[in-house]
């Protein structure tokens, strides 16, 4: 069976080249055909490597011998052609369709080539039918692929037709599919059959037109050169162009024509900050974006893009239907009517960020809600517009919340949450920082709903009391982020109920949680070993002892890496003692901590030598110490 | 460990382990749909590749051959360029022409990380130039008309600093 089948494939190499045998009607052709491949390759090592290699000989040598192969014979088709002979003998020990892809390869490249040397030959017809016979899968799509790449190359590349044999080392199918994704791909399908047609034209006068290609190859070597990087495959170029950022893709626009439609298809834009040109934004860069962009665009920030009015996201959202996340934050001019056409237009968004667009109002989480189903976070901190009535449309419309922020949202009230937590089970992330008329009902609403809640800040939210730590600890045992600033009511009792359930915290801000004592320290010391970040700032009953439970705790040694104590009182150098033993310890908050010395600081230092200890002693006492001509001092400020 | 032939352009042989040769997605597939992967002297020609750069792919696979497969996600990431490792930066202090068979010869191997690698590498070779430093690179003619390249350059100028 293996024999026979290669047989079958010998058969075949010696019958496509017979074809251009018949045709060129001289023993060149056989050149022409076989060693097509190596001419493929060959000349675009002549091409690539100008300068030196003895490979690159024998490449131009054949090379040489494919443009002129129906002209005289030379030197060099001699050598091609024992390479040849050799070549088919190698090629009978293969497995057939593995030989296929020489064979393909030497198919087109005799297509190509005999489409500028010799006008009986240049239809594509035979070869491609002899392609078929091959009963490869995979050929007739390579082969077209392939010949469109040359054609393109052709066309892209200098205006005289010199056919370039360098883009045959193109022959993977799955770089055309990629490239048959991208825009503007299509629109190179007319130029390569008035190509085509060119060379059929210019075909005529074969013989002139071989001194001219052969003079190209020559003399024109450098000439080459000078494009080497127009031998990359458009889908190529396109890779590397996603790995710039925008400035270089507006400067790559800039450089030729051809780089200019690459730089600016919309499969390089699909995730674009403009975030560092903020100030220049105006609004007809976005609607050119827009258009470039079109369904490519997936991610777009114009944060702090304050030019950005409604008639520009307008024209964004009806170019660009396959936006999920959009950035507006800081974007002030827009209104309801922005909301409204990305309502209309963008059913696939999956986030939206519109923090201090204070000019939006409920209406636009009713728009939302109807046309964006999709909708995961949106952000409509400082909107202070919005209130329940756009929250409950938003609940109802976007079931799969799982990111809500609204920061600063005074109307945002109990009934707001208790419809978040209805609708949307999934919700991750709650940020209601100074939502004040919040209380307990609605938060233990949330909590019994809600159960992969991970974040949840309640900051400033006053009225809340050890109840809501009580239902998040029954509830939310996924809970890592917890802010709860500002909420005076607290007490050891509601984080003991934490510290006991939810193991998973990592950062907590218990500012001002000024009725705490070192009690609680000690439950999050011991239920809490994740624990990263721990803020203590204003919670004035801590103490040296509550430092030490905390040190003493399973997150201690490995885990903790920021600690903020500003305004803590009681605390004393021991507390600087204690902490020796958190060795990720990265940065310590100080601030009128009114007992901790300088020396204690040095010492921590010199234990924890990447520490960064932020304090502040008050002014004039550098030079005092500094000079020694002052022996006492006062050891909580320094002064003297 | 078994080993298979790889046949470059130049009808060079190279012998090669058959998981360093595998990291070609083409070469793999090859092996897998013509069922050769148990046939000691079967020699898969790469006609597309010259010795030259065959041997230098070899050599880059051979280091990478422990490297993790990439995952399909990687799409949605973050693009870096500046993560290219000491080893990889020297194996491409070539000159420009192999950087681009390099280039090819990956793109028609199927091989992602060279692939991404030398991708980034010319990225890196664009980045923070201006178009006249950008054509000058790769010796780029401009085929802009003055009034073409005014507009061009009014179109992207929203992207400078001023």
């Amino acid at each position: 069976m293996f024999a026979s089948t290669a047989e079958t494939g010998v058969m075949e190499v010696g019958g496509t080249s017979g074809t251009s045998n018949s045709s060129s009607g001289s023993n060149n052709s056989n050149n022409g055909g076989t060693g097509s491949n190596s001419g493929g390759a060959g000349g675009s090592i002549e091409l690539l490597c100008p300068p030196s290699g003895s490979s690159s000989i024998s490449g131009s040598a054949s090379f040489s011998s494919n443009s002129g192969a129906s002209g005289s014979s030379s030197q060099t088709h001699s050598t091609a052609v024992s390479s040849a002979t050799d070549r088919s003998n190698n090629n009978g020990n293969h497995n057939p369709s593995l030989q296929l892809n020489g064979n393909g390869g030497s198919n087109t490249r005799q297509h190509s080539s005999s489409g500028s040397n010799s006008s009986s030959n240049i239809s594509p017809p035979p070869s491609s039918s002899s392609i078929s016979s091959n009963n490869n899968n995979h050929s007739s799509n390579i082969i077209s692929g392939f010949c469109s790449t040359i054609w393109r190359s052709a066309t892209f590349g200098s205006a005289t037709p010199v056919i370039n044999p360098l883009p045959a080392v193109l022959i993977n199918p799955k770089s055309m599919e990629s490239s048959s994704d991208s825009c503007s791909l299509s629109s190179s399908t007319t130029p390569e059959l008035c190509l085509a047609d060119q060379q059929r034209n210019m075909a005529g006068s074969a013989q002139e037109d071989q001194t001219e290609d052969q003079s190209q190859t020559f003399l024109g070597a450098t000439e080459l050169d000078d494009e080497l990087i127009k031998q990359l495959p458009k889908e190529v170029l396109l890779r590397v162009f996603s790995y710039l950022d925008v400035v270089s893709l507006c400067r790559c626009a800039q450089v030729c024509k051809y780089w200019n439609v690459l730089a600016l298809d919309g499969s390089s834009w699909q995730k674009i900050n403009l975030f560092d040109f903020q100030r220049d934004i105006e609004g007809p860069v976005i609607e050119n974006i827009s258009q470039r962009c079109r369904g490519f665009l997936k991610s777009l920030s114009l944060r702090g893009c304050q030019s950005v009015g409604d008639q520009s996201v307008r024209t964004l959202a009806n170019h660009c239907h396959n936006i999920e996340h959009l950035d507006l934050s800081d974007c002030k001019k827009i209104t309801d009517i922005s909301t409204q056409s990305i309502s209309r237009y963008c059913s696939k968004l999956t986030a939206i960020n519109l923090h201090s667009c204070s000019n939006i109002t409920d209406n636009s989480l009713k728009y939302l809600s109807d046309g964006c189903p999709n909708l995961m976070e949106i952000n409509v901190s400082w909107c202070h517009l919005i209130s329940e009535n756009g929250v409950e449309a938003l609940a109802r419309g976007c079931v799969k919340l799982r990111k809500f922020s609204s920061k600063g949202c005074k109307q945002i009230n109990d009934n707001a949450i208790m419809c978040l937590a209805k609708y949307c089970p999934d919700l991750m992330v709650l940020n209601l920082h100074s939502c004040e008329t919040i209380t307990d009902s609605s938060i233990r609403q949330l909590a019994a709903n809600c159960h992969k809640l991970q974040k949840l800040c309640v900051s400033k939210c006053a009225d809340l009391t050890d109840l809501t730590l009580l239902s998040l600890s029954q509830h939310n045992q996924l809970l890592n982020t917890l802010e709860v600033s500002g909420c005076r009511n607290f007490t050891d009792i509601g984080f003991q109920a934490l510290g006991r359930n939810c193991k998973y915290l990592e950062r907590m801000d218990l500012e001002e949680c000024s009725q705490i004592t070192d009690l609680t320290l000690a439950h999050l010391a011991t239920g809490c070993p994740s624990l990263e970040k721990l803020t203590l700032s204003h919670c004035e009953l801590i103490t040296d002892d509550g430092i030490r439970h905390l040190t003493t705790g399973s997150c201690a040694a490995e885990i903790l890496s920021v600690l903020e104590l500003d305004n803590c009182p009681l605390i004393t150098d021991r507390t600087l003692e204690h902490l020796v033993s958190c060795h990720n310890l990265q940065r310590i908050e100080l601030f009128d901590c009114q007992l901790i010395t300088r020396t204690a600081i040095r010492k921590l230092k010199n234990h924890l030598p990447n520490i960064k200890v932020h304090a502040y002693f008050a002014p004039g006492t550098p030079p005092a110490v500094t000079s020694g001509h002052r022996p006492r001092y006062c050891r909580c400020c320094e002064i003297l | 460990m078994p080993s298979i032939k790889l046949q470059s352009s130049d009808e060079e042989i190279f012998d090669t382990d058959i998981q360093i040769a595998k990291c070609s997605g083409t070469i793999k597939t090859m092996l897998e749909d013509c069922g050769m992967e148990d046939d000691e002297n079967a020699i898969v020609p790469l006609p597309n590749v010259n010795s030259t750069i065959l041997r230098k792919v070899l050599t880059w696979a051979h280091y990478h051959k422990d490297d993790p497969q990439p995952s399909e996600d990687d799409e949605s990431k973050e693009k870096r360029t500046d993560d290219i490792i000491s080893w990889d930066a020297d194996f491409l202090k070539v000159d420009q022409g192999t950087l681009f068979e390099l280039i090819l010869a990956a793109n028609y191997l199927d091989i992602k990380g060279l692939l991404e690698l030398t991708c980034k590498t010319v990225a890196n070779m664009i980045k923070g130039k201006t178009p006249e430093e950008i054509r000058k690179t790769f010796n780029i003619k401009k085929d802009f008309t003055p009034a073409e390249e005014e507009q061009v350059r009014k179109e992207n100028e929203w992207c400078e600093e001023k």
